[in-house]
């Protein structure tokens, strides 16, 4: 059990923002990863770093993108991409949107992967950004040979949105 | 029945709004002396990151989890998106289980998450992995109004 996170009560919406895009993301992987019937294990044990780490990066508006990778980054199995963009205005309309049901019809035509297959979740950013325990440098998978699928909108709110890109191999 | 929505995301994180369902567990059992804390807390160990993940995933907000200590039946649930910032929200202690001997947590099992929470629910003996039963006082009430003689009777004689 951990109360690292109950402190982050939001109150802004560009805190609220970063709260409700965190959470489509993290929805989107974990169903994902249980759609292909990998286990769960690795966002589990994860989790508070990666909902820090995502929350806090979209606040500050340095989150380019975060991808769940499957497989051997040399040559994996697909690439989950899901790309953010900004617009901190300050007048846009206070409305948080979760397309979730775009989010099923995928998960329903996701190419298998072996079971078993190792995943991890990598972002990437413009700019310096805070340093957040759990997190550390790498390299991103190579999507060279992998075709690319755009599903369009995952989740919106006032101050960004998060867009969905499935890089797989071709069948 | 008592039943409890807590406010996620866009007011409150996953981890955030598992800590609120953790604390009102915890808080509710807290009065029921013939339990262990140190079991209650065992229980909700064994769901450390999958809470979250439920909630992040949506399973909280379509179906509820289910805390059973006997006379107390609560239903836990979550508000997310435009209702999370309207919905009101009592945190903490439900009354109820003072008088508890023992308790059950009903942890909801859709697809395709159903493997891994019977996986979590194993490792405790106080998790289930799906629906609760149904309250024994609903179920009376169900079977009260099922054999309403009058009520047949006033229908039987309105059918001549």
């Amino acid at each position: 059990m951990s109360t690292v996170t109950s402190m982050r009560t939001s109150t802004s919406t560009r805190t609220q923002t970063a709260v409700h895009l965190t959470d489509v993301i993290t929805g989107a992987f974990s169903a994902i990863v249980a759609s292909l019937g990998l286990s769960s294990s690795y966002l589990r044990t994860h989790w508070e770093a990666i909902e820090l780490g995502l929350m806090t990066w979209i606040e500050e508006g340095t989150l380019a993108d975060v991808s769940l990778e499957l497989g051997n980054s040399d040559d994996p199995e697909a690439v989950l991409e899901i790309p953010l963009d900004y617009r901190f205005t300050g007048v846009g309309n206070v409305e948080f949107v979760s397309s979730r049901a775009r989010l099923a019809r995928l998960t329903a035509k996701l190419t298998d992967v072996p079971a078993g297959t190792f995943y991890r979740i990598v972002t990437s950013h413009t700019g310096p950004h805070a340093n957040v325990d759990g997190w550390s440098s790498t390299t991103s998978a190579d999507r060279s040979g992998l075709s690319t699928y755009r599903l369009g909108s995952l989740g919106s709110g006032p101050d960004a949105s998060a867009s969905l890109i499935y890089h797989h191999r071709s069948t | 029945m008592p039943s409890r929505t807590i406010n996620g995301s866009p007011q409150r994180s996953a981890a955030a709004a598992w800590v609120e369902i953790e604390r009102m567990v915890l808080e509710t059992l807290q009065p029921a002396k013939a339990l262990d804390v140190d079991v209650v807390r065992g229980a909700l160990d064994a769901l450390d990151g999958l809470g979250p993940m439920l909630i992040s995933a949506g399973v909280l907000v379509d179906s509820p989890l289910a805390l059973v200590a006997a006379p107390l039946h609560l239903t836990i649930s979550i508000h997310m998106g435009a209702g999370a910032l309207t919905g009101q929200e009592r945190l903490g202690k439900v009354s109820g289980a003072a008088t508890a001997t023992e308790f059950a947590l009903y942890v909801p099992d859709p697809k395709p998450y159903r493997s891994e929470i019977h996986e979590a629910a194993k490792a405790h003996d106080a998790l289930h992995a799906g629906n609760a039963p149904q309250p024994i006082a609903a179920t009376q009430q169900t079977a009260g109004f099922a054999v309403d003689a009058e009520a047949l009777r006033r229908i039987s004689g309105g059918a001549r």
